[in-house]
């Protein structure tokens, strides 16, 4: 079996009314790095979100990886409060740290998204038994 | 959803506070996880961390707070 543990990202916030002593915000990342043709990215801490359909990726990082968002496949979103997007599905390599390089199927979008990417269940939860330890602070994944 | 908060960063020797908010990048080195580079974008940040010839590096983007929804 293949394994690997991550820990989690976390920056600083200020304390708010809802959450008053609240420090730091905290988020479950895998580090991964993209390729696409003779681009490669270094190694971006993706946020692991299961309640993702699919893996997503921001405008920013197709720029970086020389991808022509518009020329993939067009695919609508719906976010939870159901307001919709476009997105254009592209075949990259997804290269998580220490462990395997694999071939992706996910989306872009043109828009600015909260994070850098999203990890989502087609194409990352299918592929891993994905465990979030909140108290620990650590993603582990294996498969 | 907005986030804003100062990192602390060392880059060729000199010491930087900068204030980073929701979609900026953060560079971190992976062992002591101690950020190295900062930018207003991926483009930029990387090319930072070219520069500084450091390879152990990890990238990240500011999330906003209190983020409870994905698109």
């Amino acid at each position: 079996m293949r394994k690997a543990e991550f820990p989690f990202q976390s920056t600083p916030c200020e304390s708010s009314e809802a959450f008053p002593g609240r420090k730091e915000y905290v988020f479950p990342v895998v580090p991964c790095r993209l390729h696409h043709g003779k681009c490669s990215l270094p190694p971006i801490d993706f946020l692991v979100d299961s309640g993702a359909d699919h893996c997503v990726f921001g405008g920013d990082i197709a720029e970086a990886l020389g991808i022509d968002i518009r020329a993939g496949v067009r695919h609508s979103l719906t976010g939870v409060v159901g307001r919709k997007g476009e997105s254009w599905v592209h075949s990259v390599k997804l290269e998580v740290v220490g462990l395997e390089k694999y071939q992706l199927r996910c989306a872009f979008v043109e828009c600015e998204i909260p994070h850098s990417g999203l990890l989502g269940r087609l194409g990352f939860f299918d592929r891993y038994v994905v465990t979030v330890d909140l108290r620990k602070r650590v993603t582990t994944i294996s498969r | 959803m907005s986030n804003s908060a100062v990192i602390r960063y060392e880059e060729n020797g000199t010491r930087h506070d900068f204030r980073v908010r929701t979609g900026d990048w953060v560079a971190y080195e992976r062992s002591s996880r101690q950020p190295v580079a900062v930018g207003r974008t991926l483009s930029v940040t990387v090319r930072r961390v070219e520069e500084s010839g450091r390879k152990d590096v990890v990238l990240y983007q500011v999330p906003p707070t209190d983020c409870s929804l994905i698109l």
